[in-house]
């Protein structure tokens, strides 16, 4: 099984098309973060990666399906905890 | 059959096993033989060799086509073979449970076929009538004779459109034979008649067989017994049992897509004793299928795949009822089809259709079983379970739109075809898909999961919890706006909801040239141009054209600028070229180099400056070549890999 994320930090796994864009599997970011600046610090790492990927992504964090919209309303709107596991998952559609 | 083994054999071995075969023959057939097994063996070693197979090669080119001829008397013996094995398989079957009934059913359908040859315009209305007063006879549907059973009598038309859809592709090999003369003839018609008895006979029975009363009491007990030896194994588990097994006996499910998913999961579902398998395809099969869809073989290349499918599972089991669907779904068609199933696998390969079997599985109340593959990596969902009710329930499961809301843009959204996959990887989503669709059949409240499946991870198996709906879900929640009507008028356009086709009309005419003007411009004047492929790192290893230098199409996408400064570092390299060249775009088709063109001419460097200027020297931008490497393959350098 994968080691913790380092201190102070939550890991972002990538899958399918996440992964070809940031030919990465996986990344390790500063936490706390709020949802809501997730992409905003992915398309800076990673330009023209919120239109092509994100978008479309499905997003769980600690394995549970968000609804980023759903999560980034009302006055609490949901932080990103250290040792947190979140993922980018994008459709795939070819069988 | 002897001969057909030695071309077996030596097909795959020596070249003194060669001339071995070729001394045990005579005349001229033996030289045929030589001459194209030699022409085998070489392709065998064709990579170590390249250069001299090219000499060879051009010597040889008029054995290649006696070498065919061979192969496809390989492939009729292969066929013969396969016929017989079915026909003894039955006869075994029959001598196993049925000996009594079978007298009885060789006479009566001795009458039957006589009768069914006289009155040939009307078959499709005899059968009905006759299978209809079976059941009335059995006590099975209590059914009245002139009251049509339309599913039955459609049943009888589908059967007799792939009859006559083999006799068809039959006809053409029989007349391929007639014009050469062949001897084989014969054995084509033998068989082709032989092939058409089983299958009639095959369908006669089957309604009667569904009846579950069909059969006189001596007959019955060896039916169910043969069922027990048959399911006795998977019955044995407390997940299944017996009841499980009757629930399994009278379950429908359809498959639509029969690629690499489909294969593996039809065939299980078909070997664990479905009732009904519905299966639904509009491709034929290629030979670049053939290292993931399971159900096909080297000899199917070029045929139906549903046809294919439907041989191959019947072979698997004789005893379940299979629906084809030679064609491809559309949303319209959609929900009239999933109102006859329990259950629904989408097995399909492309976006819109993705989304048009979640909407039609929810207007039509079906769980779907839904995975998907690309690469190493696969996605595997039970949606719509238990299956959503418009009128808000609050354990209803969520659809594909809940979760992929926003369909993936078609350039970034990849297939098979372009970005590759492996077999075991998809082989393994199928099979948990068929696994699914048993669960749901004999357990049908289990919760939906999701489960990703990374073939190269530490951690192979992800289980992710996908118990959410979408509460504004334009399918599946009470804000819905897809309706059933809606599907059915095909008034929605999926493709243009999943971003339509790529424009890839995106260059001007004299932007783009041939390959053969790009080989001459290359040729006559190397150190002034330079050719750049965009396919992806691996896709450019396994073959490119010769002083080309790769710069995937994902970089440029990633930052058409970034891109270029990786392009000059990467031409810095290159010794041979001048101070001023022209840089020229190529990828595998010519689809995706007019798009990477597009992107550079509009980056900020070549906006601004015109030119890249790297280094010591000044690149200008050139033309995109019409066709890719394919178009390079086909004309100019055949011994390029054709992956």
């Amino acid at each position: 099984m994968p080691s913790k994320p380092p201190a102070g930090h939550f890991r972002l796994l990538y899958f399918a098309s996440a992964t070809s864009f940031t030919r990465k599997s996986s990344d390790e970011l500063p936490a706390p973060l709020p949802i809501t600046d997730l992409f905003r610090l992915l398309e800076k790492r990673y330009p023209g990666m919120e239109k092509a990927v994100l978008s479309s992504s499905a997003i769980t964090v600690n394995l549970n399906y968000i609804d980023i919209e759903e999560a980034s309303e009302g006055d609490e709107p949901m932080v990103i905890q250290e040792g947190d596991e979140v993922a980018i998952i994008p459709p795939v559609s070819s069988g | 059959m002897e001969q057909d083994e030695d071309v077996d054999m030596t097909a795959t071995s020596s070249p003194s096993l060669l001339k071995r075969n070729a001394s045990n023959s005579s005349g001229d057939h033996d030289s045929k033989i030589s001459a194209g097994l030699d022409q085998e063996a070489m392709e065998e070693e064709e990579s170590n060799r390249r250069e001299r197979a090219v000499m060879e090669r051009i010597e040889q080119e008029a054995s290649a086509k006696l070498d065919e001829e061979i192969r496809q008397e390989e492939k009729m013996n292969r066929k013969e073979r396969a016929a017989r094995e079915q026909l003894e398989q039955e006869i075994i079957e029959d001598k196993e449970g049925e000996e009594r009934e079978q007298l009885n059913i060789e006479e009566k359908e001795m009458l039957l076929m006589d009768k069914a040859i006289s009155v040939l315009p009307s078959l499709p209305y005899f059968h009905h009538h006759i299978i209809s007063k079976r059941r009335r006879l059995d006590g099975g549907h209590g059914m009245v004779d002139d009251v049509p059973d339309v599913s039955l009598f459609k049943n009888t038309i589908q059967t007799l459109e792939s009859v006559i859809e083999r006799l068809k592709s039959d006809l053409t090999r029989m007349e391929a034979a007639h014009a050469r003369g062949s001897a084989e003839l014969g054995r084509w018609w033998q068989e082709s008649k032989e092939k058409t008895r089983i299958e009639l006979k095959e369908w006669m029975k089957l309604p009667s067989r569904k009846a579950g009363k069909a059969e006189d009491q001596d007959s019955r007990p060896s039916y169910r017994q043969s069922k027990y030896q048959k399911y006795g194994r998977q019955m044995c588990m407390p997940e299944i049992g017996f009841d499980g097994q009757i629930k399994l006996t009278k379950s429908k499910v359809l498959i639509v897509g029969l690629g690499g998913l489909g294969c593996p999961a039809a065939g299980y579902l078909a070997r664990a004793g479905v009732g009904t398998l519905g299966l639904v395809d509009g491709d034929t099969v290629e030979t670049s299928n053939l290292h993931r869809q399971t159900l096909y073989l080297e000899e199917d290349v070029g045929q139906s795949k549903v046809l294919t499918a439907y041989g191959r599972l019947r072979q698997m089991n004789s005893r379940i009822h299979y629906e084809r669907y030679d064609y491809r779904l559309t949303p319209e068609k959609a929900p009239k089809l999933f109102d006859q199933y329990d259950v629904i696998l989408d097995c399909t390969d492309r976006q819109s259709s993705r989304y048009f079997i979640s909407d039609a599985a929810v207007v039509t109340r079906k769980p779907l079983v839904h995975a998907s593959a690309l690469g190493t990596m696969g996605q595997f969902m039970v949606l719509n379970n238990p299956p959503s009710l418009i009128d808000g329930n609050a354990h209803q499961g969520p659809c594909y739109r809940c979760i992929f809301p926003k369909p993936m843009r078609p350039e970034n959204s990849r297939s098979c075809a372009e970005a590759g996959v492996l077999g075991p990887v998809v082989g393994v989503m199928g099979i948990v898909m068929a696994m699914e669709a048993i669960k749901l059949i004999t357990q049908p409240n289990s919760t939906p999961w999701y489960m990703i499946y990374n073939a190269y991870s530490k951690e192979p198996f992800k289980m992710l919890n996908l118990n959410r709906k979408n509460q504004n879900c334009v399918a599946c929640s009470e804000k819905c706006t897809i309706t059933r009507e809606l599907l059915e008028s095909g008034s929605l356009d999926y493709d243009e909801f999943c971003g339509g086709r790529i424009n890839y009309d995106v260059l001007e005419d004299h932007q783009r040239m041939s390959v053969r003007d790009c080989k001459r411009l290359m040729d006559s004047k190397p150190q002034e141009h330079v050719l750049v492929d965009v396919r992806d790192k691996v896709q450019f290893d396994i073959g490119h054209v010769k002083g080309s230098i790769n710069l995937p199409i994902s970089t440029i996408y990633q930052s058409p600028d970034a891109g270029l400064g990786a392009l000059g570092q990467e031409l810095d390299f290159q010794p041979t070229l001048g101070k001023n060249p022209t840089v020229h775009f190529i990828c595998r088709y010519g689809n995706d180099s007019r798009l990477a063109l597009r992107q550079i001419l509009d980056s900020q460097r070549i906006r601004e400056h015109g030119t890249l200027d790297y280094g010591r020297r000044r690149y200008l931008m050139g033309m995109d070549v019409i066709g890719g490497y394919d178009a390079w393959r086909k004309e100019i350098d055949p011994w390029l890999p054709d992956y």
